[in-house]
């Protein structure tokens, strides 16, 4: 902005200069012809008259002198400026109607796009981001499904390929549980590779970074801080450098502070520790597929020539496993720009809502084109008397724009103050996993934005009555100094189709909003396959490390298990690894079938398993098909028994008995099962299929495995069945668990159905937010169906006081009105529902169940407008029938 | 605004403009020796206001046809002296030929005797 105001200051400096020049030369000359004619001999006094004479008006011919230097058009626009001011101030109801309008227009748009410029345009907080890429697998079908690597094989492309200045790595988020003085708390981390900072590109607030001498198994002990965390835990103190922080009971030495702003990889990771390497040990690199990948691209490398490397090196670097992996693994690998992989799916979630407010912003914009054009009548005779003196067509379009244009930016600020005001609301509606949430904030293009969209607008709503204001009926108007009987048809045809446009983008609104309040709703509906009535769910943890001593996580739980049986009021109590709806859920688990036999280089088939303590069928109400449920018996391992969902036996053994049939859990490597009858898991029970990763998603193959002192886990998530309130029972829990071990943290107390219905936030934001934009336009719209069917009551006066006196029934009044209003709502509904027809192709990936052509939808919204049309004509429709035949004809 | 000496001077718009040009090709100088100069040049035939000449060197020299400096008179007073630039001389050039066509066009219609011989 700096060197704008530069610029401006520099000209009218050099302005000022020149005309003081030009004042003093003046002077000069009068006083050299002054002392001319002194010399041939005029008293001093006659001198100084006759040398003003001969040079004429001074003055003027300064000020004609300084015109050769003005911009003549920029300052008649000021001037047209402060007349459109003084009109304005003149009307202030027409002006306060016409910027509020507008200010919630442009309000809604700006609020929107502070969305948008935040999380979708604003680059990443690293140095030259645009070439920070994700690289991420799909396989053939191009599933993105598996896009987790072993850290060799990151460390291999960072090795083999020429595209990229640097390749990382980082594993995902995990809990973790932060051990100080008197107790634990649950803190998210993540590990990464020790060159991440590098590929980053940055460097630390406090501290450094982790080492190559870190990525050494046991030489890995060490911690990096977020800067949030930093601030809070421990306040911000630059000491904390070399101390020591337990972390799942391990201890490691804080080495550095994450400089501020920087959110990485989670938008919740408040430390990092290194991805380490065992030496000597050919398996470690290979066996957790658990990293994803990224990496910087050198310069003058397209996205599109890094995947092509990668692609090409793909077969090479899948020999370098110890074993044979399937030809498919992430055979494609894509590269796509690191914030875009951040964005995700909520980029066209943002545009749908742009979409929306767009529409309010024009439906705004007819009303006050609207509104100008009724103000055009009374104006008439201004117009024409200006034209008569000789204002050409342009001059007074161009006036009628300025006024335009100031309305437009009055209603800009006002509309950037509702934004700013409402963007914290705006916020709290969206699902609480928005990317870049903290990033979101009003950002200088916010304010060009609105900056734009206010001169936008005033131009958009001001070009059509300038237009037809600029080129009146000159004698006509000049004539005629009242309105004529049946006021004039080519204007209310104009009205007529902006309010036909208005009722018609509130219609493609409400449309939007009304699938997706139908989808949510069949959503809704949808049976999770599980109870979630009075269920208290919680997170119980101990330290990642906890299971090394073995038994001992097992032992816990089922202490755990027995207390809480205890509780007042609980009925149930069951424990599960892995909460169904629980976000981030991947399918956990390869197996192979009995009589489903499969070569290496094939991809093994993936389920869900969890692991569930034996309550837990009873307590989720999950249906026993056949076999039977696990049982105590089971946790020893000893019958190897697992419990399948009905797709699972379904899909594998169509038409036989699952029961006895023979399971292997694959490991890392994708070796095949060898299914020894003897050490296979059984199919010892078939349940119900569950909605288990969303009430959206289909169902998948499901495992329930028993909690074996083989897979211990030292989280689990613990749930209760009580007659007794959520937060009695969750009291109940926490005492529980602190008799056990007092620093073992209870965290994300959740009834079940709380965390069914987080899993359609997703959905449930767009539509709230969408139902509000829908409101908002109808309410817009309504405010012009209200405003133009009064203005023709007003109008039409003296014809309905003409009807009424040759006895027309003031039924038939009111019903005139009336009709003319539902004519308007009925060509705008068959409008709009065209336009929601053509572009409901584009709602289709946001709905479920719901055809973008939903019928509801679309017979209820045409009823809505049609009552939104009789509401609004009711007032001036009475009005109309209450005319005095005797003074309507009477008024002029 | 216009006065009855305006009238008299009935000069064409850019007329002015040309003699100062021609008048500054021959050699640099301030407003009042410009006047002066024209005056003297025309034989005083041509009644021009004093002041008129300043908003017309202010005209040319926002288009950059002359420049100013400050500078000292013979008679020894801080004036501004004008100068005509390159681009001012093709100015001068193509003004004046495209008068000197009119003027010959106008010199046609008004002496028609002339015309035919």
């Amino acid at each position: 902005m700096s060197w704008f105001t530069r610029v401006v200051s520099r000209i009218f400096w050099r302005r000022r200069e020149r005309y003081s020049g030009l004042a003093e030369e003046i002077r000069e000359h009068l006083e050299e012809k002054t002392e001319q004619f002194v010399r041939e001999g005029m008293s001093r006094e006659e001198a100084v008259r006759a040398a003003r004479w001969a040079f004429g008006n001074a003055t003027l011919i300064e000020e004609q002198g300084r015109e050769a230097w003005q911009w003549p058009r920029l300052e008649s626009l000021i001037a047209d400026a402060k007349f459109a001011l003084r009109q304005l101030r003149r009307s202030p109801g027409f002006a306060l109607t016409a910027v509020l309008t507008l200010a919630l227009g442009i309000g809604a748009n700006t609020a929107i796009f502070t969305l948008i410029d935040s999380i979708m345009l604003r680059p990443l907080p690293y140095p030259q981001q645009e070439r920070l890429m994700r690289i991420s697998g799909t396989d053939e079908q191009g599933r993105p499904s598996a896009e987790d690597f072993p850290k060799g094989w990151i460390r291999a492309w960072q090795e083999h390929s020429q595209s990229f200045e640097s390749i990382s790595g980082y594993a995902s988020s995990t809990e973790s549980n932060v051990t100080g003085n008197d107790q634990s708390e649950r803190v998210f981390g993540s590990a990464v590779t020790v060159n991440t900072f590098d590929t980053l590109g940055i460097y630390p607030a406090v501290g450094t970074f982790f080492t190559p001498d870190n990525a050494v198994s046991g030489r890995d002990l060490v911690v990096m801080l977020s800067y949030g965390y930093w601030r809070q835990r421990f306040a911000g103190n630059p000491g904390v450098i070399g101390e020591t922080v337990r972390i799942d009971g391990i201890s490691r030495r804080i080495i550095g502070v994450m400089p501020a702003g920087v959110r990485f990889p989670y938008a919740d990771t408040q430390f990092l520790i290194p991805i380490s390497f065992k030496g000597g040990d050919p398996i470690d690199q290979w066996k957790d597929f658990d990293n994803r990948a990224f990496g910087r691209l050198k310069d003058g490398v397209s996205p599109a020539a890094a995947q092509a490397e990668l692609r090409r090196l793909h077969p090479a670097l899948l020999k370098l496993f110890p074993w044979t992996m399937p030809d498919s693994w992430e055979a494609n690998t894509d590269v796509v720009p690191l914030l875009d992989s951040v964005v995700g799916d909520t980029r066209p979630r943002l545009l749908l809502l742009f979409g929306a407010v767009g529409m309010i912003l024009l439906i705004a914009c007819a009303n006050v084109a609207n509104l100008m054009l009724a103000r055009s009548t009374s104006r008439e005779r201004e117009m024409a008397i200006r034209g008569a003196l000789g204002a050409s067509a342009a001059r007074i379009v161009r006036q009628l724009l300025v006024e335009s244009v100031i309305l437009g930016a009055m209603a800009g600020v006002v509309g950037l103050v509702l934004a700013a005001v409402s963007l914290r609301a705006l916020t709290g509606l969206l699902p609480a996993d928005t990317p870049r949430m903290a990033d979101i904030a009003l950002h200088w293009p916010v304010f060009l934005f609105a900056a734009g969209a206010s001169v936008l607008t005033g131009v958009l709503f001001g070009l059509v009555p300038a237009i037809r204001m600029a080129s009146p009926d000159l004698q006509q108007a000049l004539r005629s100094g009242s309105r004529s009987v049946a006021g004039k048809a080519s204007q209310a045809r104009i009205s007529m189709l902006l309010v036909m446009g208005q009722i018609g983008l509130s219609v493609l609104v409400i449309t939007a909003a009304g699938l997706m309040l139908h989808s949510l709703y069949s959503l809704s509906r949808v049976n999770p396959g599980f109870r979630t009535d009075r269920i208290v769910t919680a997170e119980v943890a101990l330290d990642a490390t906890a299971c090394r001593t073995q038994g001992h996580c097992q032992e816990f739980f089922s202490e755990l298990l027995d207390k809480t049986q205890g509780i007042a009021g609980v009925e149930n109590v069951a424990l599960v690894d892995s909460l169904p709806m629980s976000r981030g859920y991947d399918l956990n688990y390869p197996f192979d079938a009995e009589g489903h036999p499969r070569q290496p280089t094939q991809q093994a088939p993936q389920g869900a398993g969890r692991l569930v303590s034996k309550g837990y069928f009873d307590t989720v109400g999950l249906n026993l098909v056949r076999g039977r449920f696990l049982t105590d018996s089971d946790q020893s391992g000893a019958s190897r028994a697992i419990v399948v969902n009905q797709q699972m036996a379904q899909t594998l053994w169509p038409n036989q008995d699952p029961i006895g049939k023979h399971v292997e859990e694959l490991a890392d490597e994708p070796t095949p099962g060898l299914l020894d009858p003897n050490v296979a898991l059984v199919v010892v029970g078939v349940v119900s299929n569950t909605h288990h990763d969303g009430l959206g998603s289909g169902f998948d193959d499901e495992v329930y495995l028993p909690m074996t002192e083989k897979n211990e886990r030292p989280s689990m998530t613990i749930l209760l069945r009580s007659q007794t309130g959520a937060a009695q029972t969750a009291a109940g829990l926490r005492r529980a668990v602190a008799e056990i071990d007092p620093l073992v943290p209870v965290t994300r107390v959740r009834t079940m159905d709380e965390v069914v219905t987080a899993s359609t936030a997703d959905s449930r934001s767009l539509t709230v937010l969408l139902l509000g934009f829908g409101f908002l336009a109808l309410s817009v719209g309504a405010v012009g169906v209200y405003s133009l069917i009064a203005y023709t009551v007003s109008w039409r006066t003296r014809e309905i006081g003409i009807r009424l006196a040759l006895g027309a029934r003031r039924r038939d009044v009111v019903m005139m009105i009336v009709r003319q209003s539902f004519l308007l709502a009925l060509g705008g509904s068959i409008a709009g529902l065209f336009a929601a027809a053509v572009s409901g192709r584009l709602l289709k990936q946001f709905l479920f169940e719901v055809s973008p052509l939903d019928p509801l939808t679309f017979c209820v919204v045409p009823l809505l407008m049609m009552l939104l049309a009789l509401l609004a004509a009711w007032v001036p429709a009475r009005r109309a029938a209450s005319i005095d035949p005797m003074k309507a004809l009477r008024t002029e | 605004m216009t006065n009855s000496k305006q009238e008299a001077r009935d000069l064409f718009p850019g007329a002015l403009e040309m003699m100062i040009l021609e008048s500054l090709r021959r050699q640099p100088a301030h407003g009042y020796a410009l006047v002066q100069h024209i005056q003297q040049r025309s034989n005083n035939l041509l009644q021009v206001e004093e002041g008129s000449l300043y908003p017309a060197l202010q005209r040319l020299l926002k288009e950059k046809l002359v420049k100013a400096e400050w500078g000292i008179s013979a008679t020894n007073r801080r004036v501004r002296i004008y100068q005509i630039t390159a681009a001012g001389m093709k100015h001068l050039e193509r003004e004046k030929s495209s008068f000197e066509q009119m003027f010959e066009g106008i010199a046609l219609v008004l002496n028609p005797g002339k015309a035919i011989s």
